[in-house]
């Protein structure tokens, strides 16, 4: 590959990589009936700190826990959820919508509950993708100045004129004739 | 040393230069990347959810939480490449179309075979060529697509076994197009050929209700998503049971039939009266 196509291979690239970071979806959507007895769990992934939705639809206090894997493995072997490091958490909420703030891309388990006893509760939970996602840009505006700093920065192209003269004249000197204008 | 190495890569370089000229290559990788992280993004959640009563142990939660991992890396690559198999029973028999059956038609192979190169060469060259580009761009597009989104999800047994039926099963659409190329010489004929055919069989092995040898030999990559069973709906989510021993008989049959063609299609292509 010549030098100049990579940089424009770079630069394609780039813009590929912006426009995926673009691309707008939901990772997660449930309709829960929750109880205080119990946690309901759901295991979501997470490229990137998610957009979430949490609605209760009588106005009732819920909880909302979101746990790595390790933690939730915890938490399933009887650790009380006190004791359990949450990445995020949500308590005594009825709404709420906001960026949930995870700290490394990964797979999670949201876990949710009523907080008040004999109460059931129905809860919504939305979880999409926040856009533009920040990782996949910046990885595509690295590739964007990689191919700006190479197109800058390369080599003074040399005139096609002077490189045929040099090629005949390497050309010459392994075949040896050397050829002679007339007078 | 290196002058004669360079001499034999001369003419991968020429092949290079005239079929894929600079943006196409990179063209296509861009493509299979938007494809593959398109396939990523819209994925469904595979709905784990489960109830787990407060201050209480619960193993057999902790079984289903390692069990719905392990699906979820699974449907992760399995999603992305599978949606780049669909492109590549398209693509391949295009590529061959008009990259070499073309050829017969505007003069390009008659030039060819008029330069002391080998036709062995020229045929070898050319199928390469397109083995490559569409093998390496679907597992560049995977690759691309879950390290962006889905870094986690990147576990090396499974995409070994699932990358490597992947391969064979290219190499098999590739060869028994470049055979149909070298026999119809006529790009339209192998265009809708290779298309009807692997599309074809397709539908009609994903509409059967059971696993067969034959679809193992031709879809060696259908066979080893089945035998991982990521267990979503899928067109052939509902086949019968897939052994190990399956994937690899099939692999190793879809191999050798790749081998087979090709050495017939260098025959053919020999004798040929260009």
């Amino acid at each position: 590959m010549r030098l100049g196509h990579l940089w424009k291979s770079l630069f394609v690239l780039g813009i590929t990589v912006i426009v995926i970071s673009f691309i707008p979806s939901s990772i997660f959507q449930a309709t829960d009936d929750l109880s205080s007895d119990y946690y309901r769990g759901h295991l979501i992934q997470c490229p990137e700190d998610p957009f979430l939705v949490v609605t209760e639809t009588d106005g009732k206090s819920i909880a909302l826990y979101v746990l790595t894997i390790v933690e939730s493995a915890r938490l399933m072997n009887g650790t009380p959820i006190e004791d359990v490091s949450t990445v995020f958490s949500l308590v005594n909420v009825s709404e709420w919508s906001g960026i949930a703030h995870l700290g490394a891309p990964g797979l999670y388990v949201v876990f949710v509950t009523a907080v008040n006893q004999s109460e059931t509760s129905y809860c919504s939970i939305y979880v999409f993708r926040s856009v533009p996602q920040f990782r996949v840009l910046i990885a595509g505006m690295a590739f964007l100045v990689l191919a700006f700093a190479g197109y800058l920065f390369k080599s003074p192209r040399i005139p096609r004129l002077v490189m045929r003269h040099r090629e005949g004249m390497m050309e010459r000197k392994e075949t040896g004739c050397e050829t002679t204008a007339p007078s | 040393m290196v002058r004669r190495e360079s001499r034999r890569f001369r003419i991968l370089r020429l092949e290079v230069d005239v079929s894929f000229p600079f943006p196409t290559i990179i063209g296509i990788f861009a493509a299979f990347i938007m494809i593959a992280s398109y396939s990523l993004l819209g994925m469904p959640d595979i709905g784990l959810q489960f109830a787990l009563p407060i201050g209480s142990i619960d193993p057999s939660s902790v079984g289903d939480l390692a069990a719905a991992i392990r699906i979820m890396m699974t449907h992760s690559i399995v999603v992305s490449t599978l949606n780049l198999f669909y492109v590549i029973l398209l693509l391949v028999p295009l590529l061959m179309a008009f990259n070499f059956a073309l050829g017969f038609s505007n003069g390009q192979i008659r030039m060819l075979v008029s330069y002391p190169i080998g036709r062995k060469r020229i045929i070898i060259t050319k199928w390469g060529l397109i083995f490559i580009l569409s093998s390496a761009s679907v597992t560049l597009g995977a690759l691309f697509g879950l390290a962006f989104f889905f870094p986690f999800t990147m576990d090396i047994a499974i995409l070994g076994q699932l990358f490597i039926p992947l391969w064979i099963n290219i190499l098999l659409v590739t060869t028994s197009c470049l055979l149909m190329a070298v026999l119809f010489r006529s790009a339209p004929l192998t265009a809708v050929g290779g298309i009807s055919l692997w599309l074809g069989t397709f539908v009609l092995f994903t509409m059967q209700s059971s696993s067969s040898f034959l679809l193992n030999v031709l879809f060696p990559f259908l066979s080893a998503i089945n035998y991982l069973n990521p267990d979503f709906i899928s067109p052939i989510s509902f086949l019968g049971a897939t052994s190990l021993s399956d994937v690899l008989l099939g692999c190793g049959a879809a191999f050798l039939l790749s081998v087979l063609l090709l050495c017939f299609s260098v025959f053919a292509f020999r004798r040929l009266e260009v």
